[in-house]
């Protein structure tokens, strides 16, 4: 999956999360800036993934996550990792 | 009921020497009887509001204690409660927890120990301690909390972290009373409003584990781990359901604290704060958001 393709995918899970369907993110995007993107949200964002990708997150994967880009960059080595 | 693993018990920890060293300079307890001792000679230096004591006094099933006995437990078991946390030994931890690790006496309490289980404690009550000695007879295991590995104020990862844990049958603990997280609802223990988090029944419901109350109680010469099962969720039931039955458990387990034995009653400044905040007719309202 490309970049785009991925921060689409991150949009459109944390969208239906926050319930907020005008949800615009960029790879710079942070929590702190999206009202209600606090940490269960995070968390259920990074079970969507999961769900979504059919992979596994661990914990030492997330800690640490600045921002969208940071989070897109772990999918894409989780990505790379199945195959 | 004594707290047990399945696994052999390690004798030591790299936490101990962490525990030995956090305070150089002050004064150690290396067993329980000196720590005790010394709890109760201070006991009268410690101080409360008058009308917080009256107010649980008021509330307390141990009737038979007089208010001016009840108030000198309390005091002895805040200070007690102090000198365990704040000035306790790597050799004082591993006596405690080797008096622990005797063989259950109620087997049903001890499988409830094991994983995968969310275990739910509380600020009072030798909280620090019990952490201590989850970290010993778990160390595999996540215990959320101010500070540490796991600390709360890194929500998302402390939580991703205990449903990590919690799906690789491993325990949590964590403390819904505890200062962060973002406000979802509020509940009441004797009156008082509490605002807790969504956290501890998002992993509960996420991952349909056992649900265990956990305190650390004190018994004439040693501790013993009261663990009291709680709700697990049912097939389907919505994550609101969940919550009010999690949360109506919890702060029945909470009532039950703060009206038993006084010597299992350290008032923290955390629950001083929400009891006295309710005496003047508001809430307590600490919790501090995370991300």
């Amino acid at each position: 999956m490309t970049r785009q393709e991925l921060l689409v995918l991150i949009q459109n899970i944390l969208a239906d999360v926050l319930g907020n369907e005008s949800l615009q993110l960029t790879e710079q995007s942070t929590a702190e800036q999206v009202p209600d993107w606090d940490s269960i949200n995070q968390v259920k964002l990074l079970i969507g993934l999961e769900n979504e990708l059919n992979f596994r997150f661990s914990a030492q994967d997330v800690e640490g996550l600045k921002n969208v880009g940071a989070l897109i960059n772990l999918v894409q080595r989780k990505l790379a990792a199945k195959i | 009921m004594h707290y047990q693993t399945r696994q052999t018990c390690q004798t030591e920890l790299p936490s101990d020497e962490a525990f030995e060293a956090e305070q150089p300079g002050h004064k150690r307890f290396r067993d329980l009887a000196d720590a005790l001792k010394e709890a109760e000679r201070r006991a009268n230096a410690v101080q409360f509001p008058q009308p917080l004591l009256n107010f649980l006094y008021m509330k307390t099933r141990r009737t038979s204690l007089s208010q001016a006995e009840w108030e000198r437990h309390v005091r002895v078991a805040t200070a007690f409660d102090e000198n365990l946390t704040r000035f306790g030994s790597a050799p004082l931890l591993k006596q405690i927890a080797d008096q622990l690790a005797v063989p259950p006496r109620d087997a049903l309490a001890a499988e409830l120990t094991f994983a995968p289980t969310l275990a739910l404690t509380y600020h009072g009550g030798y909280s620090v301690l019990l952490r201590r000695l989850f970290g010993r007879f778990h160390p595999d295991g996540v215990a959320i909390g101010a500070v540490g590995k796991y600390a709360a104020r890194d929500g998302a990862f402390a939580l991703f972290a205990a449903r990590e844990a919690l799906l690789e049958a491993k325990p949590a603990l964590v403390a819904p009373d505890g200062r962060f997280g973002k406000e979802a609802l509020a509940i009441s223990v004797l009156g008082a409003q509490v605002p807790v988090t969504d956290g501890a029944p998002f992993l509960a419901h996420a991952t349909g584990c056992n649900v265990v109350w956990l305190a650390l109680i004190w018994k004439t010469h040693g501790f013993t781990v009261e663990a009291i099962a709680g709700p697990r969720r049912d097939a389907g039931e919505p994550f609101a359901d969940y919550r009010g039955r999690l949360y109506q458990f919890y702060a029945d387990r909470l009532e039950q604290a703060f009206t038993g034995d006084p010597l299992n009653l350290p008032l923290t400044k955390n629950w001083k704060f929400i009891f006295s905040a309710m005496l003047d007719g508001k809430v307590h309202r600490f919790r501090r958001p995370t991300r």
